[in-house]
């Protein structure tokens, strides 16, 4: 069976028809309150944790970027390695945006019932000023998950099924979601297995990289190969490809790496400026 | 069940076939090996496989074509695809026509032979593999 990922602006509804869905297959439920447990592992403070989840680095809110991409990373390296265990409804978390290409997930994005949301603030609002709200809310959103992933969270070309919930009732998204996940394309096989799998590896050695306080850092993985895309200036080249590769060497399930090296040439110019 | 797993292996890449076959070979399946798609469908008209691997993309005839043929003769037969040219949409449209599994190249035998003990499970037979370096 496979996964799924639910995505929604209306995280009433989305809890709801997550809920429902999983007690119909008896599947486990992944959702926001993961990010304590993460956070505890991690030994990062739980309330930065869910900023990091909600907004984009800034000075006023004392984030710096390099906290902040280490806190995107813990939280994909464990919903990663819990969707690896498979049977699994996952909401909340934006992991479709780091699963684009497992063939076993299926990515739903719910819109629509936007008067239903129960957050106090929103129930008490005008409907023009609930609009404008709103829009801010999905601006914010795009911002934080072109700013993480570099896509945008709403966009329909992301998910293999968009469901308006202004048309369709809960129980009904319900049954045609319990319906669609037995259809075989979306059945686990050896190549999406394997594509998690480079996925979770992946993970691994960001994560072990960004807590070494490593910056510049790309990490591909196929097959089981990893490569570690970076870049400096010259004269720190040997030193940042041999930490890499000391710091990678430790990360569970790691066999083949290579480490490809790009010059900064912004540093560099500033550097022979000087 | 005492006797051995029938299996075809199609590929038009010679490698791959000379490769395969031992590996296969080495868990006691009899294997034959074609090159043309042509030749295999022919043969699969003769003879009932347990199993039929097949890559993609190859001239004259593609494996999607190969497996729904394989079908339309023996539902019961399963059809492993391999490609080196995996996508998405492929792997998923490949599992819609009733492939039993999708692999990306390059593979290791032993992520194959893992995939064939799991079908051959599911045939009714019984292999003994023992994987050293399957993913997962």
């Amino acid at each position: 069976m496979p996964i799924l990922i639910l995505s929604s602006e209306n995280k009433d509804l989305e809890q709801e028809i997550a809920e429902k869905i999983a007690k119909k297959l008896s599947y486990t439920t992944i959702n926001e309150h993961f990010l304590n447990k993460i956070a505890d592992k991690h030994l990062l403070e739980r309330k930065k944790m869910w900023e990091a989840m909600h907004s984009t680095p800034s000075i006023l809110k004392r984030m710096s970027p390099k906290l902040w991409h280490y806190s995107l990373s813990c939280v994909e390296l464990e919903v990663l390695e819990r969707l690896v265990e498979d049977r699994c409804v996952c909401w909340g978390l934006a992991a479709h945006l780091y699963v684009m290409i497992v063939s076993h997930v299926l990515k739903v994005r719910l819109i629509g019932r936007n008067d239903s949301c129960s957050q106090s603030d929103i129930v008490k609002m005008a409907p023009d000023k609930m609009k404008k709200y709103l829009a801010r809310q999905e601006r914010d959103r795009e911002k934080w998950s072109m700013k993480a992933f570099n896509r945008k969270e709403a966009e329909p070309g992301l998910y293999d099924m968009v469901i308006n919930l202004d048309q369709i009732q809960v129980d009904e998204a319900v049954n045609t979601l319990s319906m669609t996940m037995e259809y075989p394309r979306f059945k686990a096989m050896t190549y999406s297995k394997n594509n998690l799998m480079d996925h979770v590896l992946a993970a691994r050695v960001k994560n072990a990289l960004l807590v070494k306080s490593m910056t510049d850092i790309h990490v591909h993985t196929q097959n089981g190969r990893v490569v570690v895309t970076t870049s400096s200036v010259k004269r720190e080249k040997s030193r940042k490809i041999e930490t890499i590769k000391e710091i990678a060497s430790h990360v569970k399930g790691i066999g083949y790496l290579e480490v490809h090296w790009n010059k900064d040439i912004i540093t560099e110019a500033a550097i022979s400026c000087r | 069940m005492s006797k051995p797993l029938e299996i075809l292996l199609l590929d038009d890449e010679v490698i791959v076939g000379k490769r395969l076959k031992p590996a296969l070979g080495s868990i006691g399946c009899n294997v034959e090996v074609f090159q043309d798609p042509e030749l295999a469908v022919k043969r699969i008209a003769e003879k009932d496989f347990d199993i039929v691997v097949t890559d993609i993309y190859m001239d004259g005839m593609d494996g999607l074509q190969v497996l729904e043929l394989v079908h339309e003769k023996l539902p019961r037969t399963k059809v492993i695809m391999i490609t080196g040219y995996a996508m998405i949409s492929l792997a998923r449209e490949a599992m819609e026509k009733g492939a039993f599994d999708f692999i990306a190249k390059p593979f290791k035998p032993d992520d194959l032979r893992a995939v064939i003990a799991k079908a051959a499970k599911a045939l009714g037979f019984s292999i003994e593999f023992n994987p050293k370096s399957v993913r997962g």
